[in-house]
């Protein structure tokens, strides 16, 4: 009898350790989130469906392109007199309509901002105005909405070139034709301001740019004078100093830069 | 910025937003079974997504119209310098995130992507308490609008979709709370907001603009 | 502000060619397969996410009561807490109110220096309000609509919670463009190695 009662004390000792074993494994699994066993957390996990996937794939965030090639136009609200500090007791610089003579809404280069004595915001806008165009101040709500661009454009007098750059890299170039000496294409600080189209007017192509650059000698010009970048009927004399101060490009070189620059562009001609 | 009786196209000159949040608010009427549902649930009809007849394509449209103006205004925000540095971080960072969202639901809609409004934020990119106020208003905005659309969505890819920008939208709300000195959150739950109200609330700020004429037919006036 | 360009034709043919406009060419065949097939809406299948989502709430509230009892935690933490405490309660009722007769109760938890260390805590806190995030988002398409709109009441608050705790202690409060959700085993996963449920439901 002995020998049997000793018997099972050591298989029940064993099972005892079996036990304790397995309990201690399973308890172990559990901590480490065996894959098999059933999270211990959210028991219900392992029975919900996988996640539909998403419809849209969304880029990783990036800063903003660099600054230094972004010029910023805006709208004219309504007809103001630009001064010449951003306050509004100073002096006149220049009339800025709310329209242009095409009828299309005038725009400004927006180049800095102020906020004067009384907490109310001024913008420092590039105007068009003669000879070489011209800086004065506005008070901020007579312009609308910030509008970016990152093109320029440069023109060469003597050379008789145009360059177009985009965030400062080149991305075209043509052959113009500019003003006489009697009517000269004024150099300066300007902008593109509209873009009219389909009108017929062979001399000036199919495509036409207004800019705020304006003729220093052609003063009494209906509609203000405004030099124009256009295309032609008489390619063949460009380049050269043929026009009255507008900015002629043969008509393939317009419609190519009528799909590279936006208005507001800004336009330095030397 | 609740607009008590305004004449909407004074307001909404450019007609973007309200184009897209009627094509949405006005099948949802239509569909009429919305409102019973609503009357058995005790929830507001526009949160129930059954019954619409409204497109995902409209849906995601007004959620890219929304972004739009949330990156317009950080971008501009970031580029004018004109805010203080806590500020211009989260304008920056939030920014970044936003047009991603724009990038990314540009994407999907393809030659579909509503082009979406011009804007005019008048000083509110330029001034840290006007920003600070806007960006928590359109932060909130954002959070509802997302919280709505992906109960009307059909699509279960594009309400994942939803969902996934959803809480991103939040973490936003609570972030430029915080730095307003607002309470991060102030309910224990987060209300939908119907499409036509949302488009309210944003013609209610005045940002939205027609696009500037810049193009005309006439012949060139000049000196040639 | 915008860029004055207009978007050139090539551009948006770009979108369609990589495989945007989805929507317009009748989506529903390729988003029909990209819910898999046994996950469709149905009631049991809320009851079940739903109880997920309430075990998670019920461990924010756990976490918020334990801190507010120890009484570790000072100004903005506290503040937090104080709020996130009974914005959890109400969690916790909105989502037994869905459950009705199914809601689970809660497991028993363990939050040793979550509870009483304030950084444990604000680490604590954004990670389990992060899971609420994370499995909502992973189930989403799969709830029906109601289930859907209540729930996302709930984690809408979750995640700005999250973000209003990270603001507090410094760290970047929303660091993503999107929160993509995860599977719920994923999750659950998680949960088990930040080690806070001690215990099973009883």
């Amino acid at each position: 009898m002995r020998g049997a009662g000793r018997r099972w004390r050591i298989l029940a000792a064993i099972t005892l350790v079996a036990l304790a074993g397995a309990l201690a494994a399973a308890t172990f699994a559990h901590r480490q989130g065996g894959a098999s066993a059933s999270p211990a957390a959210l028991p219900g996990a392992a029975a919900l469906p996988p996640p539909a996937s998403s419809g849209l794939t969304i880029p990783e965030p990036r800063p903003l392109p660099d600054p230094a090639h972004t010029a910023v136009w805006a709208p004219v609200r309504r007809a103001v007199t630009a001064t010449e500090h951003p306050r509004a007791a100073s002096a006149e610089v220049a009339r800025v309509e709310e329209r242009t003579p095409e009828g299309t809404t005038n725009l400004v280069l927006v180049t800095g901002r102020a906020t004067d004595a009384e907490g109310l915001a001024w913008v420092r806008a590039r105007l068009p105005a003669p000879p070489g165009g011209a800086t004065g101040w506005i008070p901020r709500d007579a312009v609308g909405g910030y509008m970016s661009v990152d093109t320029r454009l440069a023109v060469d007098r003597a050379a008789q070139t145009l360059t177009l750059t985009r965030g400062g890299r080149i991305v075209m170039t043509a052959p113009v034709g500019v003003g006489t000496a009697a009517a000269p294409t004024p150099a300066g600080e300007f902008y593109v301001r509209n873009r009219l189209t389909r009108y017929r007017s062979p001399a000036y192509g199919p495509i036409a740019f207004g800019t705020s650059a304006r003729s220093p000698t052609l003063t009494d010009w209906p509609a203000g004078g405004f030099i124009g970048i256009h295309g032609t009927d008489q390619p063949r004399i460009l380049p050269g100093r043929v026009s009255h101060g507008c900015i002629r490009l043969r008509n393939g070189d317009i419609l190519r830069l009528a799909g590279l620059m936006p208005v507001g562009t800004p336009l330095t001609i030397v | 910025m609740r607009p008590g009786e305004v004449d909407l196209d004074a307001i909404d000159p450019s007609g973007a937003i309200a184009e897209a949040a009627h094509r949405v608010s006005r099948r949802a009427f239509l569909a009429g079974a919305a409102g019973a549902a609503a009357a058995a649930t005790g929830l507001p009809a526009a949160a129930l997504g059954q019954e619409s007849h409204t497109t995902d394509v409209e849906i995601l449209n007004f959620a890219l119209t929304l972004e739009y103006l949330q990156a317009a205004f950080y971008t501009e925000a970031e580029r004018l310098k004109a805010l203080g540095t806590v500020p211009a971080r989260a304008a920056k960072r939030i920014g970044a995130v936003e047009r991603a969202h724009v990038t990314a639901l540009q994407r999907a809609l393809g030659p579909a992507a509503t082009r979406g409004p011009l804007f005019d934020f008048q000083g509110a990119t330029e001034d840290d308490e006007a920003f600070l106020r806007t960006a928590v208003a359109f932060e909130d905005l954002g959070t509802a609008a997302y919280k709505q659309q992906l109960t009307r969505i059909s699509t279960p890819a594009y309400i994942s979709a939803a969902a996934s920008i959803h809480t991103v939208e939040a973490r936003h709300a609570a972030w430029i709370r915080f730095i307003a000195g607002a309470r991060p959150a102030v309910d224990a739950l987060d209300d939908p907001i119907s499409d036509g109200e949302a488009q309210r609330l944003v013609a209610g700020t005045g940002f939205t603009r027609p696009r500037p004429r810049t193009t005309a037919r006439t012949p060139p006036p000049f000196t040639g | 502000m915008e860029d004055g360009l207009e978007p050139r034709r090539s551009d948006l043919l770009r979108g369609v060619l990589v495989g945007g406009g989805a929507l317009l060419a009748g989506a529903g065949a390729v988003a029909g397969l990209s819910r898999l097939a046994g996950a469709a809406p149905s009631a049991e299948q809320d009851t079940r996410i739903l109880n997920v989502l309430l075990a998670l709430e019920h461990v924010q509230l756990a976490l918020y009561e334990e801190a507010l009892d120890r009484g570790a935690l000072r100004g903005d933490l506290l503040e937090f807490a104080r709020v996130a405490r009974e914005h959890e309660r109400v969690h916790v009722d909105t989502l037994r109110r869905l459950l009705g007769a199914n809601a689970e109760g809660p497991a028993s938890f363990d939050f040793a220096g979550a509870a009483t260390d304030p950084d444990a805590f604000a680490e604590a806190a954004a990670r389990i309000e992060d899971l609420s995030v994370d499995a909502f988002n992973g189930q989403v398409a799969n709830l029906t609509p109601r289930a859907r709109a209540e729930s996302a009441r709930v984690v809408s608050v979750d995640a700005r919670h999250a973000a209003w705790v990270r603001a507090i202690v410094g760290r970047e409060p929303a660091a993503e463009a999107v929160d993509p959700g995860r599977p719920a085993t994923e999750v659950a996963r998680v949960l088990d190695d930040i080690g806070f449920v001690s215990g099973g439901t009883p």
